[in-house]
């Protein structure tokens, strides 16, 4: 059997607010680290007229703690980073043994004229 | 049990205790760090589960130490030893059911008392005089004078002796500890006593590591 493809992560806070001129603003921390099991690391490429838009996806799977449950339950309020990039968090799954949370996670790159 | 001679008398295989209980344990202390736990189980900074951890890594180690027959952590013992008659002028020999190593000088063994039920109706538990006996770390047994001529014959096992094991150099051996990461790994996984599916242990497991360090008993 391979060994288990664990990476280190950090668990950011992620803040919305807005300032005093009106605009949005988002603030990150650094929360805590981990290690998660990485799967189905996969990049892809969208053309449209003017611009590539790249984007990735990956999903992470770590024990079921109570932090990772309130990551769950307020899955905007943080973000994780991973290879030095800052993943966003859509879709989370807890297994029925309530063992493990999995994450699937994206992020773009900047756009790119064609 | 029926007495024969030469009871308390020599050295003897099996043992000469009659019975043993185990009177004060410590299921206080950490034994692996919760930084080698969250090592192990991938966790690192995540301290949200710290609690449980430490609960399971109580069990974990006690496990241990109940697997290997010695103590990773001071554990006090009662043994308890068969009627007798005029033994007033010799040595009697008390065998130790459960003893720890010897360390940095420190002996693996301390005994607390040496006690004994006395003639008097009722029988009264007095206490030898610790300069009537010693442990004799070369044969696991403490070698003890001086107890009267007229014991109590009624109770059952008259000679009751306290005695802790230390805590064991073991504990720090390398592949104890990971024996203890790999069997609180299993139980961080397995909450539950049932499962659907058959599991398998894996070769070079905990109790092949254990294994070598479980004292024989003869």
């Amino acid at each position: 059997m391979s060994i288990a493809r664990f990476e280190n992560v950090v668990i950011n806070n992620v803040t919305n607010s807005i300032n005093l001129y009106g605009e949005q603003t988002t603030s990150i921390a650094e929360w805590f680290t981990s290690r998660a099991i990485v799967k189905d690391v996969r990049n892809s490429l969208l053309i449209s007229e003017r611009y590539r838009i790249y984007s990735d996806m990956v999903t992470l799977t770590f024990n079921y703690t109570p932090n990772i449950k309130q990551i769950v339950d307020n899955q905007n309020l943080f973000s994780i980073i991973w290879r030095g990039n800052e993943w966003r968090i859509a879709d989370t799954f807890e297994s029925d043994d309530r063992m493990k949370i999995t994450f699937n996670c994206y992020r773009n790159d900047p756009s790119t004229p064609v | 049990m029926s007495i024969e001679t030469p009871f308390l008398g020599t050295s003897r295989n099996p043992f000469n205790y009659e019975k043993v209980e185990q009177v004060a344990r410590d299921t206080v202390t950490q034994w692996l760090t919760l930084d080698e736990i969250t090592q192990q189980l991938n966790l690192f900074q995540d301290e949200s589960q710290d609690s449980y951890l430490n609960s399971i890594e109580l069990a974990t180690r006690m496990a241990i130490e109940d697997y290997l027959g010695m103590s990773i952590f001071p554990t006090t013992y009662e043994a308890y030893y068969g009627s007798f008659s005029d033994l007033s002028t010799s040595q009697v020999y008390l065998d130790l059911p459960e003893i720890s190593q010897a360390f940095n000088v420190q002996p693996g063994v301390t005994i607390n008392s040496v006690k004994y039920y006395n003639g008097a109706t009722p029988p009264v538990l007095t206490t030898l005089a610790s300069s009537n006996y010693y442990y004799d770390a070369s044969g696991n047994r403490v070698v003890a004078t001086g107890l009267p001529q007229t014991n109590n014959t009624g109770n059952a096992n008259p000679i009751v002796v306290n005695y802790t094991c230390n805590a064991n150099p073991i504990s720090q051996y390398p592949v104890i500890k990971q024996a203890g990461l790999m069997l609180l790994t299993h139980i961080y996984n397995q909450r539950s006593d049932t499962t659907t599916e058959n599991l398998r242990n894996i070769p070079f497991g905990v109790s092949t590591l254990l294994r070598p360090y479980k004292p024989l008993v003869m």
